[in-house]
């Protein structure tokens, strides 16, 4: 056959050197010491599959779940959270902690064996400088507005090196004030008290952290991979270093990638997991493990009780900053009256779409269970069982609207009152296939009582922008659900809460939330919350239809393998691999 | 692909004037489009015939089976489609037979053959050569195929494309479902088949946008010359140095945020990226036609510039043009396909065959007919359009050749 | 040949300049900016008004041209918003693996097109001239990340022959010798390659039979016939030579092409490279980041253009370049 003759030697010389030179850049050889190759326990490597990569390492502006994935692990946490049916804080770094009688002083007591990964130790100070870095507008931290809630000056209010008082400016639910402060990982103050705080995201830090957590940072690839090694600068306690030996994050953008990479074993950890693969996997690789993420995820209609032309009409006249009167504006022709909202609610068949969208073929596992508000399901106590769901019944929704005046007068089929048919747009966003097919499934059974639902699909930040604007009749939407309760952003009618969507306004749920937030007794808060639920739910200000479980799939070999609705991998430091099981030698 | 280059010149027309396996089968035709010319001996244009009698017997049967959706289908987009069908269904048989008479009163004898080569014009030269070109011949008719099942559709599909809870979720291909039903319950086969709707069309109008935008700037350039000529090369160069799937990108992903209606976004954005090509052919034909002794007569005559070029300069730069479009086709089917991957496509529930293949992605281990049916839809059309057009090429200018582009 | 190369690189400023323009003014128009992710409903007013003036978004447009245009002119191409690192940092980390995979799958294409397309012409009309046809005809008409899938899928996942995604073995990569490493690169580049260059290549064989075919005919061929040389001679010494002229241009012609299609490969393979990069940074509205990757993709179409036409100097002596 004909060769590449062509081209003359020279040439031919040129391109293969350029080829060579091409290949071996980036070749970093790296000389792995292996630090703790003998130890009570076999070492192995964890490869999780990641959608994204992080963007920076620095807590005080991270954004991205895969963000506090690396973050939560590179440090060591204020207080470590524990989540069965509530959440608990347990002592980490600091030790002990004692509220004040008036519920709003925290005086902590820090661990003083904690050092950075430079050996310098971790001191309250640190923290205090990570408040201030979230407060420094420069930075513009997205958890600026935590800040608010705390008294100027003392934010926290360091005693010693070791003691500190978070002082705050409302007494307010204990877990929900706890969780707030140690979600916040610490920066070194040592480090980074002369860096630029207008590039905070971008700084160097990110290539070698120095850390004060179980792991460190190994090595990291930009949009490739994120290696984390055990920190053998530990000086915590010593039952809490890490079994394993690197934990390595794949960034796989394309699911189909990822779930190959998974069957082939290039990969040991896969989160969201679709169901029908979740079928075939039990079917196909028995030495995949399956495990259920708990209740996080809801899906709901949302019906605007306010008319969305009267409102942006309203809006108008109105400067940027001050708020409308919501009492002024038209109601909307349909969903003003919580009648016609209980109505609608019962021509929504839920069970159907949980069978449909959310349930195993192979082995009719639900991975969805009908909701009723927006307290999710995993906060056992406090959910509310005893509220009675509104039965599936499309008589009765036909006959109760009928008495509200609709009735197919035209003979067109479709609902109407003084010759206004029954007729609205359900608005979702496009790109989730789970929503459009339930939005069809409703579509199709309003059809049968007689309504007339379209629908719409939105981009998904014009869906949020209209949703924020009230420019809406109805949106099938959803909310990742908060591990501790807090309605007040959702629920309360106060103007500066844009997430109440629905313009819902209740007195007496306004005071439920304002009360249940500031009571110190669990017991009573509970009650409170209880109750709030059974008020919402008979308002119906939402169609609450599911909530929704994720599949988590992890190679067999790891052990104490303890996946929980907080994250996947909060716990890596207690898997383990048996001997003989070790896949990864090296 | 077999004919091309210049070696086809020389080949001998396989034109049997004989008249195939016994005297006068070719009025068999009569009773059925395509087996007269199977009988003559051209298995190719006989069995192109077929295969379009074909799908609209299949129509037929569709519509006597009950298919025909005559009901707007959920979306105001889909109403006026039936008529559509019912038009194509009427005019397509009509056109098959009067082709078929056509050629049996040519007596088996190929008439072209008997015409003289001098004083036939520019466009029967090129049928000609064209009918030659066996590899063009067939994929034109795969693209007739194409076409006309695109037309027919819902005579043939036995689901509304939209309609969930038509069959069992993700079930494999069978009778029931012909390609099988996706995680909706939707029918695959019903899908991909209005699918091929939207592809096509969103692939013609784009192209026609970018073709007459191509051969205006080409003409406009080439014509005049001078800065006008610098200016609209500028622009040509600096958009053919940029990837072209990337551009697209920018401008989508900067526009659907301001909620611009997308299938029309969509296609004009591909005709407005698509168009330098076209441009470039276009000059250098008006560049050297200008040349040319009748152009210069024309001009010296005082013709007005606008029916010179319109008139005289134009027709003459169409059969580039025309290649270039057919194969264009095909690479706009290909990068719609790539926008919806991206999620930047033609948003859901509206089928395409891009949507489709993506919609599939996810579920490419648990249910491989979901990807697998829209996407061979794809190779197959994008392959009929490349063999249609390379056939084209050849039967134009033979001595042109370009890499076809990506 | 020096004033040629010069004056190519004085007309690619104009270009830049176009495209700088024509990115920032889609940029303009477009609703939002790359600041938007650093804000929740509850971000006070001044802490918006502090991050807008802290990359000048609250000048004017043209202000911000002007600003733009002397910042590039002093090579100063200023930081990605959304991530705050220097666009010149990102774009550093990512380009050498675009160009990796660019130019292996180049010449991996150039080469495999090459010598089907010549395999076709010698053996006109052959069984073997059919198939490689067909075969490359199909594969010209496939959509890339479809490609990229069954490729996956067939070599990866049923025969278990290839790594399934990823530039190196994630964890077995740190702890190899050398020319194992360079093997593992190796390895790992040849689906997204093939999944990248088999259309170009396929786009090649095409092109190459058919110059080949017209070159055969010509009168030096036929001369080098006549004089009684052997076939091989004839075919490589006389046709070949000339027949690949013309294929030198597609070198830089394609690149455009691998650029579009690298966005696609790189998303299901997890390639960390530059079409990922800018597929971000569209969709977060990141203006320096997008600018600098346009600037990138021009100059390197530019200086692959400019390198095919170097190199058909090299080869054809006839040619004198203006």
């Amino acid at each position: 056959m004909i060769g590449f003759q062509c081209c003359s030697p020279r040439i031919r010389g040129f391109l293969f050197s350029t080829l060579a030179g091409l290949v071996l850049v980036g070749c970093k050889g790296k000389d792995d010491a292996d630090a703790f190759s003998n130890d009570e326990f076999p070492r192995d490597t964890l490869v999780i599959a990641y959608q994204s990569d992080a963007d920076t390492l620095l807590s005080v502006v991270s954004q991205s779940a895969s963000d506090s994935a690396i973050i939560s692990n590179l440090n060591y946490p204020l207080t470590d959270s524990q989540f069965d049916c509530r959440l608990e804080s347990l002592p980490a770094l600091a030790k002990s902690w004692e509220w004040s009688e008036d519920g709003r002083v925290i005086s902590m007591e820090l661990r003083d064996d904690i050092q950075w990964s430079d050996g310098v130790q971790v001191t309250a100070r640190d923290i205090a400088f990570t408040m201030e870095l979230v407060e420094d507008p420069k930075v513009a931290s997205p958890r600026i507005s935590y800040i608010q809630q705390m008294v100027p000056g003392k934010r926290p209010l360091v005693i010693d090196d070791t003691h500190l008082e978070w002082h705050f400016t409302h007494a307010y639910d204990p877990v929900t004030q706890m969780s707030h402060i140690s979600a916040l990982a610490i920066a070194p103050e040592h480090i980074l008290r002369t860096a630029d705080r207008a590039t905070l995201r971008g700084n160097v830090f990110n290539r070698e952290p120095v850390v004060n957590g179980l792991w460190k940072l190994g090595d990291w690839s930009r949009g490739e991979r994120i290696v984390l090694e055990p920190n053998d600068r530990w000086t915590g306690p010593a039952d809490q270093a890490p079994k394993l030996r690197r934990i390595i994050f794949r960034i796989l953008p394309e699911y189909a990638t990822r779930l190959m990479a998974l069957e082939r074993g290039e990969v040991d950890l896969l989160e969201a997991v679709q169901i029908a693969d979740a079928d075939r996997l039990r079917r196909t690789h028995p030495d995949i493990v399956q495990h259920r993420r708990g209740w996080r995820f809801l899906d709901y209609i949302a019906w605007n009780p306010l008319d969305p032309e009267d409102y942006k009409a309203v809006n108008r006249g109105v400067t940027t900053g001050s708020k409308v009167d919501l009492a002024g504006i038209k109601r909307n022709r349909l969903f003003g009256d919580a009648r016609v909202r209980v109505a609608l609610a019962k021509a929504i068949d839920v069970d159907k779409l949980i069978n449909d969208l959310l349930t195993s073929r192979d082995t009719g596992e639900r991975y969805g269970r009908p909701a009723v508000g927006t307290i999710t399901p995993a906060l056992c106590d406090v959910h509310n069982d005893d509220i009675p769901r509104l039965p599936y019944d499309p008589a009765a929704a036909k006959r109760d609207l009928a008495q509200l005046g609709w009735e197919d007068h035209d003979g067109d089929g479709i609902l109407d009152q003084d010759g206004q048919p029954f007729r609205f747009t359900l608005m979702t966003n496009s790109g989730n296939p789970r929503r459009a097919k339930a939005s069809v499934i409703i579509q199709a059974g309003l059809k049968e009582i007689g309504v007339d639902c379209r629908i719409e699909q939105i981009e998904s930040n014009t869906f949020f922008e209209r949703l924020r604007k009230k420019d809406f009749e109805a949106a099938l939407s959803g909310w990742s659900a908060g591990l501790f309760v807090d309605p007040k952003n959702i629920w309360h009618s106060g103007p500066e809460y844009e997430f109440n969507f629905v313009s819902y306004s209740n007195p007496e749920v306004d005071l439920l939330i304002e009360e249940g937030l500031r009571e110190p007794d669990p017991e009573k808060a509970v009650e409170m919350w209880r109750r709030l639920q059974a008020l919402i739910y008979q308002d119906q200000p939402y169609a609450f239809l599911y909530w929704m479980d994720e599949i988590v799939a992890v190679h067999k070999r790891f052990q104490d393998v303890d996946i929980d609705i907080l994250s996947p991998i909060n716990n890596l430091h207690k898997w383990w691999v048996p001997a003989d099981e070790v896949k990864y030698k090296r | 692909m077999n004919g091309s280059g210049t070696t086809a010149e020389q080949e001998v027309p396989a034109a049997n004037p004989s008249g195939g396996l016994f005297p006068g089968c070719r009025w068999i035709g009569l009773l059925c489009p395509g087996l007269g010319h199977i009988l003559a001996g051209r298995i190719l244009d006989g069995s192109g015939f077929l295969s379009l009698l074909g799908v609209c017997v299949w129509a037929l049967w569709g519509g006597a089976q009950g298919y025909a959706q005559f009901e707007p289908l959920g979306s105001p987009k889909f109403s006026a489609h039936p008529w559509i069908a019912l038009g194509a269904l009427i005019l397509w048989p009509c056109l098959l037979w009067w082709r078929a008479i056509a050629f049996a009163l040519r007596g088996g004898r190929d008439i072209r053959l008997q015409k003289k080569q001098e004083g036939v014009s520019q466009w029967t030269l090129i049928r000609r050569r064209f009918v030659r070109n066996r590899a063009g011949v067939l994929g034109g008719y795969l693209v007739l195929v194409l076409i006309l099942l695109a037309l027919i559709t819902p005579m043939i599909t036995p689901y509304n494309p939209l309609l969930i809870d038509v069959g069992g979720q993700l079930s494999a291909p069978g009778w029931r479902h012909l390609m099988g039903t996706d995680e909706f319950r939707r029918d695959i086969f019903s899908r991909v088949m209005y699918g091929a709707r939207i592809s096509l069309a969103i692939g013609f109008i784009a192209v026609s946008i970018s073709a007459t935008l191509g051969t205006a700037i080409g003409a406009i350039s080439g014509y005049f010359g001078g800065l006008v000529d610098q200016a609209l090369m500028w622009v040509t160069d600096l958009l053919l140095s940029l990837p072209r799937l990337v551009l697209l990108l920018a401008i989508i992903g900067f526009f659907r945020a301001a909620g611009a209606q997308s299938l029309f976004l969509i296609v004009v954005v591909l005709g407005l990226t698509g168009w330098m090509g076209v441009a470039r052919i276009v000059r250098s034909q008006v560049l050297s036609l200008k040349e040319q002794a009748f152009i210069q007569a024309a001009r010296g005559m005082g013709l007005p510039t606008r029916i010179l070029l319109l008139r005289h300069l134009i027709p003459n730069c169409l059969a580039p043009v025309i290649v270039y479009g057919s194969l264009a086709i095909g690479s706009t089917i290909l990068v719609e396909a790539s926008l919806s991957f991206l999620g930047l496509g033609v948003p859901p529930p509206t089928p395409t065959w891009g949507n489709i293949v993506n919609d599939g992605r996810e579920y490419l281990r648990s249910a491989w007919w979901i990807t697998m049916f829209p996407g061979g839809m794809i190779v197959f059309a994008v392959m009929s359009f490349n063999l249609l057009g390379d056939g084209l090429r050849d039967a134009m200018d033979p001595k042109t050749r370009q890499t076809g582009g990506g | 040949m020096i004033v040629y190369v010069t004056r190519k690189l004085l007309l690619t400023i104009p270009l830049l300049w176009g495209v700088i323009t024509l990115i920032f003014i889609l940029v303009q128009l477009s609703p939002g900016d790359a600041t938007d992710r650093f804000f929740t409903p509850e971000t006070p007013p001044e802490v918006r008004a502090m991050v807008m003036e802290k990359w000048g978004l609250d000048q004017p447009v043209g202000v911000q041209y002007i600003r733009m245009l002397t910042n590039l002119l002093s090579g100063e191409f200023g930081y990605s918003i959304p991530q705050e690192r220097p666009v010149f940092e990102i774009i550093g980390e990512k380009l050498p693996n675009t160009i990796q995979l660019s130019l292996v799958t180049l010449f991996f294409l150039m080469g495999t097109g090459v010598l089907l397309g010549l395999s076709q012409a010698v053996r006109q009309y052959s069984w073997w001239d059919n198939i490689v046809s067909v075969v490359s005809l199909f594969f010209y008409s496939m959509p890339t990340f479809w490609l990229a899938l069954v490729l996956i899928l067939l070599f990866a996942v049923k025969m278990e022959a290839l790594p399934i995604a990823g530039m190196t073995d994630p964890v077995m990569h740190a702890m190899m010798t050398p020319t194992e490493q360079l093997w593992d690169r190796l390895v790992h580049m040849i689906l997204p390659g093939a999944a990248l260059g088999i259309a170009g290549a396929a786009g090649i064989a095409r092109y190459t039979r058919a110059s080949m075919l017209e070159v055969v005919q010509k009168d030096y061929v036929r001369t080098a016939r006549a004089k009684g040389a052997a076939e091989r001679v004839v075919i490589t010494r006389h046709a070949l030579r000339n027949a690949l002229l013309p294929i030198i241009t597609l070198f830089g012609l394609n690149l455009p092409f691998l650029f579009s299609g690298s966005v696609l490969v790189e998303y299901i393979f997890g390639w960390p490279g530059m079409g990922r990069v800018i597929v971000d940074a569209i969709f977060q509205q990141d203006t320096p980041l997008i600018i600098a990757c346009f600037f990138v993709y021009t100059l390197l179409v530019v200086g692959g253009n400019l390198i095919a036409d170097l190199l058909y100097l090299l080869v054809d002596p006839r040619i004198r370049l203006r």
